[in-house]
């Protein structure tokens, strides 16, 4: 595959990283919290993933509530334990851009939480996206 | 990158239903074929919105999806749609106002593939 690292804009030789394009400040729900605010909270912030103050690398993502949705849960009486994704992979702020991207294609995920000893942020393939186009 | 044009990016398995189908068969139909978008289709064939993943959180936030709620009821009507030859350049300007799902349509406006996120993120980790 060619790949002109000269052309304008999306820039391969600027070694763009995590920190530098990952979504901040992390937005965080409670395990005992209904589907539903989950919904509320990622409509509101107008993003795709939330982590989970469970501990354990959970999130909750745009599928997990596609999945409720799936399942006929009552989005009221269905925790965010419930329907969470346990045990993410995560990513650190120095990774480069493009192993970010390798990774999400390898795991077939959209979401990774970006870890500097605590969570830190969040990088989904939006992020990407917006920073390639 | 920027003048890579979306048909090397683009899926081509598009993913269809009809109008008139109810919340849980469009959540069902996409997390079982692990697609991020579904088109729906008028019973002629011709694209009358998109669904995504957004969608749903939009419909779970405000609505009871077990109440049966219809496709055309919760579906995102200002679809953008790209061509085939548009460049990954062009994709900035829907991108950054949060298209994740860009239907790919033929000259004559029927819907030939999708271009999404994922597929940038796929193609990013290919060439880098």
């Amino acid at each position: 595959m060619i790949c002109d690292n000269t052309q304008r804009g999306m820039d391969l030789d600027d070694r763009t990283r995590v920190a530098d394009v990952m979504s901040t400040p992390l937005e965080t729900i409670g395990g005992d919290a209904p589907v539903r605010d989950a919904a509320r909270l990622m409509r509101d912030e107008n993003i795709s993933a939330l982590v989970v103050t469970t501990g354990g690398g959970c999130i909750v993502t745009q599928s997990d509530v596609v999945a409720a949705v799936a399942e006929g849960r009552d989005p009221e009486a269905t925790t965010v334990r419930d329907v969470m994704t346990e045990d993410v992979e995560t990513v650190t702020p120095d990774l480069m851009l493009e192993e970010v991207a390798a990774m999400m294609t390898m795991y077939g995920v959209k979401h990774l939480p970006v870890v500097d000893g605590d969570y830190v942020g969040m990088m989904s393939s939006t992020d990407i996206a917006e920073h390639i186009s | 990158m920027n003048d890579v044009p979306v048909d090397r990016l683009m899926s081509t398995d598009l993913t269809t239903i009809e109008r008139g189908a109810d919340a849980a068969d469009a959540a069902k139909r996409m997390r079982d074929t692990g697609v991020g978008s579904l088109l729906v289709v008028d019973p002629d064939g011709t694209l009358a919105g998109l669904i995504t993943a957004t969608d749903f959180v939009a419909l779970v936030r405000d609505n009871d999806p077990k109440d049966r709620t219809p496709v055309e009821a919760f579906m995102t009507t200002d679809v953008v749609a790209v061509g085939r030859e548009d460049t990954v350049a062009e994709l900035a300007e829907p991108t950054a106002h949060g298209y994740t799902h860009l239907p790919v349509t033929d000259d004559r406006g029927e819907p030939v593939g999708m271009v999404s996120t994922t597929d940038l993120t796929a193609y990013l980790s290919r060439v880098g």
